[in-house]
């Protein structure tokens, strides 16, 4: 389980960006849903260590984020990835899974099976300089797989692939979902949310809306609408 | 290891940062007390001409690079070790330009004792003559060839003749080229740096010499003049007149004499001098220097 | 740690694949190549090939040293390829460190490479086995992992521009420092000036103590105390200057 404690990120000049958030997700596929600049990677970035909190605590199975354990657990995907562009895939794979202390040349059979459930395998002995968007997008999956990871961490996954690339990644997500790993993801795009998410965590202006059932969300009603009611009522008492 | 580092309060990373400085500090202090390597004598590397081939024309900006190594090497010359003269003559070998090496030199063998360095003086005068000859018009060389030739060698005529060269090399700043042009005009130095410059002037066949000598007598010959009047006003007026002008006005003289270099004349207390709050003829900067 | 092995092992596999590297190593190679050229012009002076021979390799590798410290470590944060690998359980510092060694070894590498052209060079004009130039080459490399620790520690909190400039500027003055000391002292500058002047003296990296090229060139050993006393200087300034740049990167918001 992935648990937020009053977690608050505060920045000196911006003020704060994530605030008083508290939430504790341990359902299969849990969508963050919120416009850009709301949170969301601030709120994911903290969960991977990359940030820390101004104040409150995450943890994950109850060890702290910031602490090296927790990362074994977790793969992370950030949004558009950046990577080193002289390496092939395959040496990305083996880099990021060095790092996890595994080595040896068996292991090079399992990247190639995670490549190919991301559909790159073909590229795997080229330079990253060379691939186009949607390639690098399913690296980035790919490499967050490498640790044999109970929970996944995507921020924007399905960003920057064609209709195709979307439909096959949303695939490889009920895979992994039915794999029996917990998914965590960011995203703007409500459409997603209903297709493949549980629950969804609504996040604007640095603050928690609502978080549980898609299905209670909507209640009927269409994602967007509901989604703008949420948020609307929020500025509305938050004007005054 | 290091990874502990980062989780060690604020406190205490200053203060291991402050062991490791320490410890950075104690090594250079033990380096720099060990013995160091010793030298075969003699040992030269590269020679000037090969540097100035490779140099890419920047022989300046060499020589200096190597010249600012050269330059503490005379003090060791206290110490008996004397590499300075051969380092010398490379830097100026590979740039006979750059002035500031001769103009050092001049300046500061004199004062190298000379039980440690007998031809100490001499050196220094060959430098010097080796630089006027040699590198960019620096009024350093003559003005501290002219000193050393006063102080070392009580050799007032060549001095005097040093300090004119000096005081007619561009850039030269105003303080010196005050003293040079007015070298010899105290009472006791006057009569004897007339004599010299009379001999320079009657025994040379150069006429920019001769001229220049006879600046030089005949602006000394008005000091003389302006004395003479100022123990003739006293002697008639029972007081030395405060100004030139006085000399004039009283009608003792028929107007001041013109300084052939342009300064002005003063009179006090019944001594001939020249107005040190005037700024220095000839120099562009109207501030006094 | 085995982590910093993987980084710095990585490191150097991505820096040798860097097109600029190349470029200034066939140049070195080439200036090295040219000082056979240097040996006709003075009649085979083998002190004049050794001499050019090592201020080459000198320089390039400085080169190096000053792109290589500059850009590769500010480019990973710039650029964010380090969220992938600092999401894995690896610590920041352990990415710097693995960094800095994976530098040092690309440096080594280079050092190598011109070594063994400058060991022919000189063999062949009949200088034998330059032992005292393999030292004198060792130690211009020790000096070089003291500049990419400074050159790291810089762009931990600057841009690489500024790095660069900076860490120029610290190199020069680590070469000037000692005699300057030694012309406060002639000019007779005392007191608080001379305090002032000693503390630059000690805290600026003191660079001319590696400069063992003039023993290589007249053949004159290097004492050993002052061989080992480099090595713990360098160590030192090299912890202080790392753990400087994990303090101030562990603290960045990336």
């Amino acid at each position: 389980m992935i648990e937020y404690s009053h977690v608050t990120k505060a920045y000196k000049k911006k003020g704060p960006v994530v605030e008083d958030f508290s939430l504790a997700v341990s359902v299969p596929v849990f969508g963050f849903l919120g416009q850009n600049g709301a949170g969301k990677t601030t709120v994911m970035k903290m969960t991977v260590g990359l940030l820390a909190p101004t104040s409150g605590t995450v943890t994950i199975d109850g060890i702290p984020s910031h602490e090296l354990a927790a990362r074994r657990k977790i793969g992370f995907m950030p949004e558009t990835p950046y990577f080193y562009e002289r390496m092939t895939a395959m040496e990305f794979m083996r880099l990021c899974d060095e790092l996890f202390g595994n080595a040896g040349s068996g292991r090079g059979e399992i990247y190639e099976k995670l490549l190919k459930k991301v559909g790159i395998h073909g590229a795997r002995n080229f330079e990253i300089r060379t691939f186009s968007k949607g390639m690098r997008q399913r690296l980035g999956f790919a490499q967050a797989l490498v640790n044999d990871p109970e929970y996944l961490l995507l921020d924007e996954p399905l960003d920057g692939l064609d209709p195709i690339g979307r439909r096959e990644m949303k695939m490889v997500i009920r895979d992994l979902k039915k794999e029996g790993r917990k998914i965590f993801l960011n995203t703007h795009i409500l459409y997603d949310v209903e297709e493949i998410c549980d629950e969804l965590g609504v996040i604007h202006q640095g603050k928690l809306l609502y978080a549980g059932s898609v299905k209670e969300f909507c209640a009927g009603k269409s994602l967007e609408e509901r989604f703008m009611d949420t948020v609307e009522a929020y500025e509305a008492v938050a004007v005054k | 290891m290091r990874a502990s580092f980062s989780a060690l309060p604020a406190g205490l990373k200053l203060v291991t940062l402050a062991c490791m400085l320490g410890l950075v500090i104690l090594f250079q202090v033990e380096f720099d007390r060990a013995p160091k390597a010793v030298f075969p004598a003699g040992a030269g590397s590269v020679s000037p001409e090969v540097v100035r081939t490779v140099d890419m024309g920047f022989h300046s900006t060499v020589a200096s690079f190597y010249w600012i190594g050269t330059m503490p090497e005379v003090i060791d010359l206290f110490r008996k070790r004397d590499e300075y003269p051969q380092d010398l003559a490379f830097v100026t070998a590979v740039d006979p330009k750059l002035s500031y090496p001769y103009a050092f030199s001049v300046l500061t063998l004199p004062a190298i004792p000379k039980e440690l360095f007998p031809d100490n003086v001499k050196d220094a005068l060959a430098i010097g003559a080796q630089g006027l000859a040699n590198a960019d018009p620096d009024w350093r060389i003559p003005y501290y060839l002219a000193t050393d030739y006063y102080l070392e060698l009580k050799d007032t005529k060549t001095a005097i003749q040093y300090y004119d060269i000096a005081a007619r090399t561009p850039g030269i700043p105003d303080f010196a080229k005050r003293f040079s042009l007015n070298f010899g005009i105290g009472e006791n130095e006057r009569e004897k740096v007339k004599g010299l410059w009379t001999t320079i002037r009657d025994t040379t066949n150069d006429d920019f010499t001769k001229a220049r000598a006879q600046a030089y007598i005949d602006r000394l010959d008005m000091f003389d003049y302006l004395e003479a009047a100022a123990a003739q006003y006293k002697a008639k007026f029972g007081a030395y007149p405060a100004t030139p002008d006085d000399l004039v006005k009283k009608g003792i003289i028929p107007a001041v004499p013109q300084d052939p270099f342009g300064f002005t004349f003063t009179i006090a207390n019944g001594r001939a001098g020249i107005d040190l709050t005037k700024p220095v003829p000839g120099s562009s900067s109207p501030v006094q220097q | 740690m085995k982590n910093i092995f993987v980084i710095a092992k990585n490191t150097l596999k991505l820096e040798i694949r860097d097109k600029i590297l190349y470029g200034i190593l066939a140049f070195a190679l080439g200036y090295i190549a040219l000082t056979i050229f240097f040996g006709q012009l003075t009649l085979g002076e083998l002190q004049m090939i050794k001499s050019f021979g090592l201020a080459g390799i000198y320089f390039f590798t400085a080169i190096i040293a000053l792109f290589l410290g500059t850009t590769s470590f500010y480019k990973d944060v710039d650029r964010k390829t380090v969220y992938f690998l600092v999401s894995k359980p690896v610590s920041r510092s352990q990415f710097l460190i693995g960094k800095y060694f994976g530098l040092c070894l690309v440096l080594l590498v280079a050092s190598i490479i011109l070594g063994a052209a400058y060991f022919g060079i000189v063999m062949y004009e009949g200088g034998g086995f330059d032992v005292i130039g393999l030292l004198a080459i060792f130690m211009q490399f020790l000096e070089m992992c003291l500049f990419i620790a400074f050159a790291i520690c810089v762009a931990s909190f600057s841009t690489s521009l500024i790095s660069i400039v900076f860490t120029s500027a610290v190199f020069f003055i680590g070469h000037v420092v000692s005699a300057l000391l030694i012309d406060a002292k002639a000019i007779g500058i005392s007191g608080l000036q001379y305090r002032l002047v000693q503390a630059i003296y000690y805290v600026f990296p003191n660079l001319e103590k590696f400069n063992v090229r003039d023993l290589a060139i007249h053949a004159v050993a290097m004492p050993f105390t002052s061989f080992l006393l480099a090595l713990a200087y360098t160590a030192a300034y090299v912890a202080l200057l790392l753990m400087t740049a994990i303090w101030v990167f562990d603290r960045k918001e990336i």
